[in-house]
């Protein structure tokens, strides 16, 4: 009937056999593998560099990964700065911050910058480059320097100088035995004191880095103090000062005794491989920062365990690849580990890379739970007893009782528990003060399990309807004690009280017919003071002396309830009351009348509230049917933890909790038992560094754009200097945290355009379309999945250059140009404003002067004509005949100006019509034959204003001369051009007259004046018989 | 006994003109005034023959009254008066249906020539107003047609004193005597002008009975 196993050395057997049971949840390991982007399946070697970027060394070439995307890089036949060989052994990071990458045919350095390869290969003819090209290990000394292991060319030492690196070689000498003791170099470390360590393929060498003496340790069997075999895989420095040994059937941990110069080896694979008929293979080892050990097996996948002494291991645990079970490790065949810069731990395997994020496994950390537990069982009540035992009930007929006491779990089975025929459950436990466990049952009612003899079934007591009576039913769900030791028991039709001493029951409700209400399912009870806190299906019941003394349900308005059906009630430290109910959780504070609501916009994973517990440090921790939550008392937060989070199971069961006197707590779920330490559930507290991963201008990759100029720029200078139409660009970015990375937030702002940060959420890029010339800087800022934000930003200038017509000194030629035209129309205005006014100071110094004058003859001759003056020796009628011709010259002098400033008089053409006028009306009347030679050209000739006037006055002088003075029969005027000169000739075949009399007054010095005024030149030639030619030439405007 | 009245805002001239034709037989001055603001009322009261128009002047101006007169009395004639021979003025006054045209500058003896020519039916035209008006013809539309009925002869001539030949010029030039230039420009003119005049009349006052 009852089964005992309580011996924890005999629980090794079971344990290592539940061990190779991959059990592994969903969520142990994560992988990364060849289908997401990695460059291929075989990952021989993994590092994190500098900047925070994963790189993964692998059979099919060198991948880096940003918890994202991977970029590839592969060897390219065509181009010396790719990657030297796709098969990449080993990684390294120099004292320089370069990452350094091992081939199978050559050794290359990455150069950030222009985001290429050099590549250093053995060059017979060169001394000093590298001894062989097949490198199988790099490590890094404490000084910095790069060590270079290879595959038949010993141990090189790269040097730098003048920015060129050579390389120093240690060879096997037969003859001396300070020299390394082969050529073939699988491993390199250099341990806390700084010497380092080779793993060759016949024997240990321990050397000094400066002396490059090398003290060789071999295999014997004679000696115990021997390292297990002379081909070392692997090696690995722990901060203790000694160096683990990998190997075929190997893990040694050796300590180098510098003064002896002798070794102590602990041989650790009997203890771990303990009895396995196959030979582990041992590839890569590492202590975490825990203190925990990771051993890559070639064929056996993870193990893992906890050292504290040499021959003493705790907490082995074991992952492999099991084929039925989906969620297993993804491949046994294990090559690598390295643990990055949060903790995270990373394994290279046969399929890629997978990690291991330890806490995500602080869930699963009370080992053994699960073993012991059925695979899919419903943990459906559990309590802690007086001896900090958990007693588990499941859905089965046994009950569990276990007890781990520092990792080693002894169970004590219960079974059958229950009645043997028929079909029942435990439905709730309850510890009393007194060590006392009380058992509620579906059928059976409750048995009280005294303490000291807890696994005697006989010494039960049952309470069940049968023999009492007063129990309102048989359903047992409750429990809670009264100060005075009562019982409280919370059933399917109503709540009693137990008195054990008197061993009678008590039912609480009474109506007021006197019979026993049904109306309440009792699912909890609990006391608080001198109330009795119920929560029913019904709302919330609060009894005092017998009496309901208030209700809660979600109809009230004043006792308001988030729901009806209440399924957990729990008081915490500060007294305050938790109410969890199907569709939120109610808090009432200590001494407060209502409830405070949370629920899913809070920051529950769910609103249906199933178990509530508290831990040490005053937090409260509920389990919802989507999750886990977590309500921080300090920063009145609630935190939720699900699958993702590595917890085993989302479905909690209705008040199926338990905290250990460890602090250990306990969550019963539909899929088997949470257990936690609180107190390590913290958020990560790991600070991501920012990087921008990529940069696209106009929707393509800086690096695949047709203008390189950009990317030159920016490998060079770290800006983006765009032109103006290429004002389109986004960025890619990523918070460096390889935890739920999908859960890292960013903020991101271009400063010149966002007036504050962008808060993006998840997403990991920002676009920026049609910007403005001008000068601007891109700030980006991150979170890890839980919040932890790296505060300060990363920066990268962005600067787009107007285009050439929207430059400034553009604008400023504008402008130049604009104030130019302005001053050029003002000249020309200016100008014509000033011909206008000479025009009309001209006209009025013509009428002034000829007019005038003539008005004042006219007159004066008027006035002698009046006063009949004869004196003056003239006749009245010839002073009438004066005052005549004055008038009619006037007249005539006003018509000529009016004419020649007619604008439409403007071509040669009219003032022809005009000359012919003229000449035919003073000439025709004498009887003279008038000929007009004029040329072609002439008549379409402008004539600009200023010369009409004088041009048409001075004609008219030379044909009232002719009319006057020459007495001739023919008169020619010829009017031609003659280069850049209008020449016109006046002719007459009269009298001619003497020049240097003085005639007709100022006649030909008029001629003259006008002449000049027109900047031309009049030539008058007359003889006293010959006629007269009047010339004229001016010249064309 | 012809009739005549003077419209003229220039005092001087207009009592020169007086003397003139005062002092002239057959001529008789019915009234000078020097706006045409009461034109219609003298033109009920005095029935003139002749009616004398400066263009210039204030109030309604010598085109205005032109246009009345051909209004109320059609068949009186019209001389236009004026300093400035612009082409604007001469064009509108042919238009709207002066009967001469003469420029104040022209002496006392022609201006009575011109009065009796233009009672008896004429167009006294001085001679330089004479060829401006015949300059204008090929830009106005209405002429256009007008020219087509001119003969090839008179259609050079035509060329020639829109050039500013004088009548001596143009018979020199074609080689003809200046008679028959002169008769040559009776008919154009006559051709042209009544053509004009009637035309405008016609399109500016419909036939009405007065």
């Amino acid at each position: 009937m009852k089964c005992k196993f309580s011996k924890h050395i005999f629980w090794f057997l079971p344990l290592c056999a539940a061990a190779l049971y991959a059990h592994g949840q969903a969520h142990e390991f994560e992988n990364l593998n060849y289908e997401q982007g990695l460059s291929g399946r075989i990952v021989n070697a993994i590092i994190q560099d500098k900047s925070g970027f994963m790189w993964f060394g692998s059979e099919e070439g060198l991948t880096r990964y940003d918890g994202y995307s991977c970029v590839v890089y592969k060897h390219k036949a065509n181009d010396p700065h790719s990657l030297s060989d796709n098969a990449v052994y080993a990684l390294c990071i120099d004292g320089d911050g370069n990452l350094w990458i091992a081939t199978h045919n050559g050794l290359n350095r990455y150069d950030e910058k222009q985001n290429r390869f050099d590549v250093f290969r053995h060059n017979n003819s060169d001394s000093t480059s590298i001894a062989s090209n097949e490198i199988f290990s790099l490590a890094k000394d404490k000084k910095g320097k790069l060590w270079i292991g290879t595959y038949g060319g010993g141990l090189d030492q790269a040097e730098k100088q003048n920015e060129k690196y050579f390389f120093k070689h240690n060879k096997y000498a037969e003859t001396d035995s300070a020299s390394i003791a082969s050529n073939e170099v699988f491993s390199i470390v250099f341990d806390i004191h700084g010497l380092g360590w080779a793993g060759t393929y016949n024997g240990l060498c321990i050397f000094n880095p400066t002396t490059k003496k090398f003290c060789r340790f071999y295999q014997s069997d004679s000696k115990k103090n021997s390292i297990t075999n002379n081909t070392i895989n692997r090696l690995f420095s722990s901060k203790d000062g000694s160096v683990w040994l990998c190997g075929y059937d190997m893990l040694d941990k050796v300590s180098f005794n510098q003064i002896s110069q002798n070794i102590h080896v602990d041989h650790f694979m009997p203890l771990l491989a303990n009895n396995q008929k196959e030979e582990w293979i041992c590839n890569d080892f590492i202590i975490d920062n825990n203190g925990s050990s990771w051993m890559a097996l070639n064929d056996q996948g993870i193990l893992k365990f906890t050292s504290l002494s040499p021959s003493v291991i705790t907490g082995k645990k074991s992952y492999t690849h099991s084929s039925s079970i989906s969620t297993s490790l993804v491949s046994s065949n294990i090559y690598s580990l390295y643990e990055d810069k949060s903790g995270v731990i990373w394994c290279g395997t046969s399929k890629g890379v997978t990690r291991y994020i330890p806490s995500k496994h602080f869930f699963n950390e009370w080992m053994g739970g699960k073993e012991f537990l059925p695979q899919t069982s419903f943990v459906l009540a559990l309590t802690t007893d007086s001896k900090n035992r958990l007693w588990v009930a499941t859905d089965t007929d046994t009950l569990r009782v276990l007890k781990n006491l520092n990792n080693n779990i002894s169970l004590q089975l219960i079974s059958p528990v229950l009645s043997a025929h028929g079909f029942d459950q435990i439905n709730c436990m309850f510890t009393r003060a007194n060590g006392d466990l009380l058992i509620g049952t579906m059928l059976q009612g409750c048995f009280i399990v005294p303490a000291a003899s807890s696994s005697d079934k006989s010494t039960w007591k049952q309470i069940v309807t049968t023999s009492h009576p007063n129990l309102p039913s048989d359903n047992i769900y409750s429990f809670a004690e009264c100060t005075d030791g009562s019982i409280w028991i919370g059933t399917y039709k109503g709540i009693c009280k137990y008195n054990k001493l008197t061993d009678q029951i008590d039912p609480i409700y009474v109506s007021q017919t006197g019979r026993i209400q049904a109306d309440y399912i009792i699912r909890s009870v609990l006391q608080n003071n001198n109330e009795t806190w119920c929560g029913t299906d019904a709302g919330l019941l609060i009894f005092k002396d017998r009496k309901i003394v208030k209700k809660y349900s979600s109809d009230s308005k004043i006792q308001k309830l988030s729901n009806n059906n209440v399924s957990s009630i729990f008081k915490d430290l500060f007294q305050n009351i938790w109410v969890g109910t199907k569709e939120g959780l109610n808090l009432f504070r200590k001494g407060t009348d209502t409830a405070i609501f949370f629920s899913k916009k809070d920051g529950l994973p769910d609103d249906g509230i199933r178990s509530i517990s508290e831990d040490l440090d005053g937090n409260v921790w509920i389990g919802t049917n989507h999750g886990l939550s977590k309500y921080s008392r300090k920063e009145n937060k609630f935190y939720s933890f699900t699958t993702k989070d590595g917890i085993p199971s989302d479905q909690f069961l209705t008040n199926s909790v338990s905290k250990g006197s460890d602090g250990v707590m306990y969550f019963g779920t539909n899929t088997g038992l949470v257990s936690f330490n609180p107190k390590k559930i913290v958020p990560n507290p790991y600070i991501p560094p920012i990087v921008i991963t990529q940069i696209k201008v106009l929707n393509t990759a800086i690096e695949e754009m047709g203008d390189t100029l950009v990317l030159t720029n920016y490998r060079k200078i770290n800006k983006l200097l765009l032109k103006y139409n290429q004002n389109f660009f986004s960025f890619q970015f990523a918070a460096l945290n390889y935890i739920n990375t999908i859960n890292n937030q960013y903020a991101y702002k271009l400063e010149g355009v966002d007036l504050d940060w962008n808060y993006s959420g998840n997403q990991h890029f920002a676009g920026y379309t049609d910007i403005k010339p001008g000068h601007y800087i891109f700030y980006v800022k991150g979170a890890n999945n839980d919040g932890k934000w790296n505060t300060k930003p990363v920066s990268l200038q962005v600067i787009i250059s107007p285009p050439w017509w929207g430059t400034w000194w553009f604008y400023l030629l504008c402008l130049l140009f604009c104030c130019t035209i302005l001053y050029i129309i003002y000249r020309v205005r200016i100008k014509q404003l000033l011909q206008l006014y000479k025009l009309g100071s001209s006209i009025a110094k013509d009428l002034h002067d000829d007019v005038g004058s003539a008005l004042s003859s006219i007159a004066m001759l008027s006035r002698l004509a009046q006063e009949g003056k004869i004196q003056t020796g003239m006749q009245p009628t010839e002073i009438y005949s004066r005052i005549g011709d004055t008038s009619k010259r006037m007249i005539d002098l006003m018509d000529d100006i009016v004419w020649s400033v007619n604008p439409d008089n403007d071509r040669f053409n009219n003032m022809l019509v005009r000359m012919r006028e003229y000449a035919a009306e003073m000439l025709e009347p004498l009887d003279v034959d008038i000929i007009f030679h004029i040329s072609e050209q002439i008549e379409e000739l402008p004539i600009p204003m200023q010369i009409r006037k004088d041009y048409f006055l001075i004609f008219k002088e030379a044909i009232n001369n002719i009319a006057k003075y020459a007495c001739c029969t023919k008169a020619s005027i010829q009017i031609q051009k003659e280069g850049k000169y209008i020449i016109t000739t006046m002719t007459d075949n009269g009298r001619g007259f003497d020049k240097t009399k003085d005639t007709s007054g100022n006649g030909l010095k008029n001629m003259q004046s006008r002449a000049e005024s027109l900047n031309g030149v009049i030539e008058i030639r007359s003889g006293t018989s010959g006629g007269t030619v009047v010339k004229l030439s001016i010249p064309v405007s | 006994m012809i009739n005549i009245l003077i419209y003229e805002d220039d005092i001087a001239f207009r009592d020169t003109l007086t003397i003139l034709i005062n002092s002239t037989d057959g001529y008789e001055l019915k009234g000078a005034f020097e706006n045409c603001n009461h034109i219609s009322a003298h033109l009920q009261k005095y029935k003139p023959d002749v009616v004398i128009m400066d263009i210039h002047m204030p109030g309604t101006n010598g085109l205005e009254g032109l246009r009345m007169i051909r209004g109320i009395c059609p068949d009186t004639q019209v001389l236009m008066f004026t300093v400035f021979d612009d082409d604007d003025n001469i064009f509108k006054a042919i238009c709207n249906g002066a009967n001469g045209y003469l420029l104040k500058k022209t002496p006392p003896s022609k201006i009575i020539d011109a009065i009796k020519e233009v009672y008896e039916g004429g167009v006294p035209i001085s001679s330089s107003v004479a060829r401006k008006i015949l300059s204008l013809f090929p830009k106005t539309p209405a002429r256009s047609n007008a020219i087509d009925a001119l003969s090839v002869r008179e259609q050079e001539i035509l060329q020639l004193l829109m050039k500013g030949y004088s009548y001596k010029m143009t018979a020199a030039q074609l080689d003809i005597s200046i008679e028959t230039v002169r008769t040559h420009i009776k008919r154009i003119y006559e051709k042209l002008h009544v053509h004009s005049a009637q035309e405008a009349i016609a399109k500016i006052f419909p036939v009405r009975g007065l």
